[in-house]
């Protein structure tokens, strides 16, 4: 069976709300990237942009698969898996994976700073199909995103090292959690309480992210 | 040693310089106050005539450049673009 993940029934609506904030804390570092790309035409604040948009999508389509689609199981669990699920759940959960693979990978390539829309399609490419041709399609999702990630980290780390900021330090603590929060995840298709900790720990990186956003934003109206 | 400039503060450079004397500033002086090859300058001015931030007037072999409403803009909000870009690592 491809079981996704494992919901306790105490936390299931919970879970939704921590997915809407995920994915409106993504849209608005999103626009804003967007924003600045049409002052500047950086292509990097538009890469950005796309990938904090991509992944925004996946949060809001993932909280809409948790609201409408899960099946329930017995002993106080709700359980995901591919095989119960409709064909207009297959088509959300594998949105989710698509569009939140996606996002990382535009980030990671980001980070990167290599050029050319051909370096792109393969650095974006490339994870999906790992994660289409795999057996494990869940735990190809959660290891391949948790790659692209530390990609985004280690870019962070070096960025800090480089300009001492605390808004780039921040950033740095946000990507760390969302990377532990997303290993926690793996293991949320055995023990549901992996699925509580991936979502605190990704709520602590989302909400770091977002301090760091409205940190970054009043020094440039002072 | 002094720091290596950044694209958007060459930008920066650039447009400031246009602007202070916009519609009168000339190619050479361009590449005397910003401190570029002739090469980098060249670059530099073809994207910024591109992405519509100056104007190149050509008159008796002459070309002239000024800044453009959107030049302005970028000015204006220069410093909230390179914050941005430095904090989230995009410079």
């Amino acid at each position: 069976m491809t079981q996704l993940y494992i919901i306790p029934r105490w936390f299931f609506g919970i879970d939704v709300a921590f997915e809407i904030i995920f994915g409106l804390v993504a849209l608005v570092v999103a626009l804003y990237c967007l924003h600045v790309y049409r002052l500047c035409y950086q292509r990097e604040c538009r890469l950005f942009g796309f990938g904090f948009v991509s992944i925004s999508l996946a949060y809001f389509l993932w909280s809409f698969i948790n609201v409408f689609i899960v099946s329930r199981l017995t002993e106080g669990n709700l359980v995901l898996n591919l095989e119960s699920l409709s064909r207009l759940g297959a088509l959300g959960v594998y949105g989710h994976i698509l569009l939140l693979t996606l996002g990382l990978a535009t980030l990671a390539y980001t980070t990167l700073r290599v050029g050319g829309y051909r370096s792109y399609l393969l650095f974006a490419t490339l994870p999906l199909l790992v994660i289409i041709f795999s057996f494990q399609k869940a735990l190809a999702f959660y290891f391949v995103s948790s790659f692209l990630l530390l990609f985004v980290v280690i870019h962070y780390w070096i960025e800090y090292r480089r300009v001492r900021k605390q808004t780039t330090f921040l950033l740095l603590a946000a990507f760390i959690f969302i990377l532990i929060g997303n290993l926690s995840f793996t293991l949320a298709a055995w023990q549901n309480i992996n699925y509580v900790t991936g979502h605190a720990l990704e709520l602590a990186g989302y909400v770091l992210i977002l301090i760091s956003f409205i940190i970054t934003l009043k020094k440039t109206r002072t | 040693m002094n720091k290596k400039r950044t694209r958007l503060e060459v930008i920066h450079d650039i447009l400031n310089v246009v602007r202070e004397k916009s519609g009168k500033i000339k190619p050479t002086h361009i590449l005397y106050k910003s401190n570029l090859s002739h090469q980098m300058m060249e670059e530099y001015l073809h994207e910024l005539l591109e992405k519509g931030f100056i104007v190149e007037k050509s008159a008796d072999k002459n070309k002239t450049y000024s800044i453009t409403g959107k030049g302005l803009t970028y000015l204006q909000k220069y410093r909230s673009i390179i914050e941005f870009t430095e904090s989230f690592g995009l410079s």
